[in-house]
């Protein structure tokens, strides 16, 4: 519902033959109902399983494993021959990957 | 007691970055040096503009491998250049194969990263296991 002014602004005559009016229009916007698009509750969804919907989105067999069950989660991530290698990593689980030459995908965040 | 405030804090704690390690298993030597691989990158442009020209593997055996094969560097050419910054790295668990940190909005893969990721596998994995010898 929208409720409108119309504040007319009388700007006299002296130097114009025709007379012009300025118009403010102002108001003041009432919606009913209003409410978010948005739900105001989500699913958390853990990195490797998001990561693991994107790696089904370009066709890939994809599974996420739960975490801490594969063993290439319990070595060490680098190799320590670079010197970019991150001191602190956290680790959010594996992916399998079915008909590829790759056996597992960690997901890993810095800090 | 005065409270002073720190003037140049440093990020601490889990970061917006993410890493995907694709990880090739093999039997033995996983961690042998030979595996060791990273491209030097000729480029064209700069910033949004650039682009990838060329590609040097630099590392082990598995180095020298890749630089003979012209469609693996083809493939990666065609990758936007943040995309085509590719480590390899031996460990006791697989050789890791992964790209630079990326924030959760730009964290997703590619078709043709990915192909570029099975092409460097399969010679992983061809350089572990040759094929047999046909007599």
């Amino acid at each position: 519902m929208l409720d409108l002014w119309l504040v007319p602004l009388d700007l006299g005559q002296e130097h114009c033959s025709m007379v012009s009016t300025d118009i403010f229009i102002c108001g003041l916007v009432k919606l009913q109902n209003m409410h978010d698009s948005e739900s105001s509750t989500f699913h958390p969804v853990n990195k490797n399983e998001e990561f693991c919907e994107s790696l089904k989105k370009i066709g890939l067999d994809a599974k996420a494993n739960q975490i801490d069950s594969d063993d290439a989660e319990k070595e060490n991530y680098y190799s320590k021959y670079y010197s970019h290698t991150p001191s602190m990593v956290t680790n959010h689980g594996t992916i399998t990957i079915k008909g590829t030459n790759i056996d597992v995908v960690q997901i890993i965040q810095k800090g | 007691m005065s409270m002073e405030q720190d003037l140049n804090p440093i990020s601490w704690g889990a970061q917006d970055r993410y890493q995907a390690h694709f990880i090739v298993k093999i039997l033995t030597g996983c961690d042998s040096e030979d595996y060791l691989a990273r491209p030097t990158l000729q480029t064209k442009g700069h910033f949004a503009t650039k682009k990838v020209t060329g590609i040097n593997w630099v590392g082990g055996k598995l180095a020298d491998t890749l630089n003979k094969d012209d469609t693996l560097k083809t493939m990666i050419t065609r990758l936007p250049y943040d995309d085509a910054q590719i480590f390899v790295e031996p460990t006791k668990g697989g050789v890791r194969i992964f790209g630079r940190w990326k924030d959760s909005y730009n964290f997703t893969m590619t078709k043709e990263l990915f192909a570029v990721y099975d092409r460097i596998a399969l010679v992983i994995k061809n350089m572990s296991c040759p094929p047999p010898i046909k007599s």
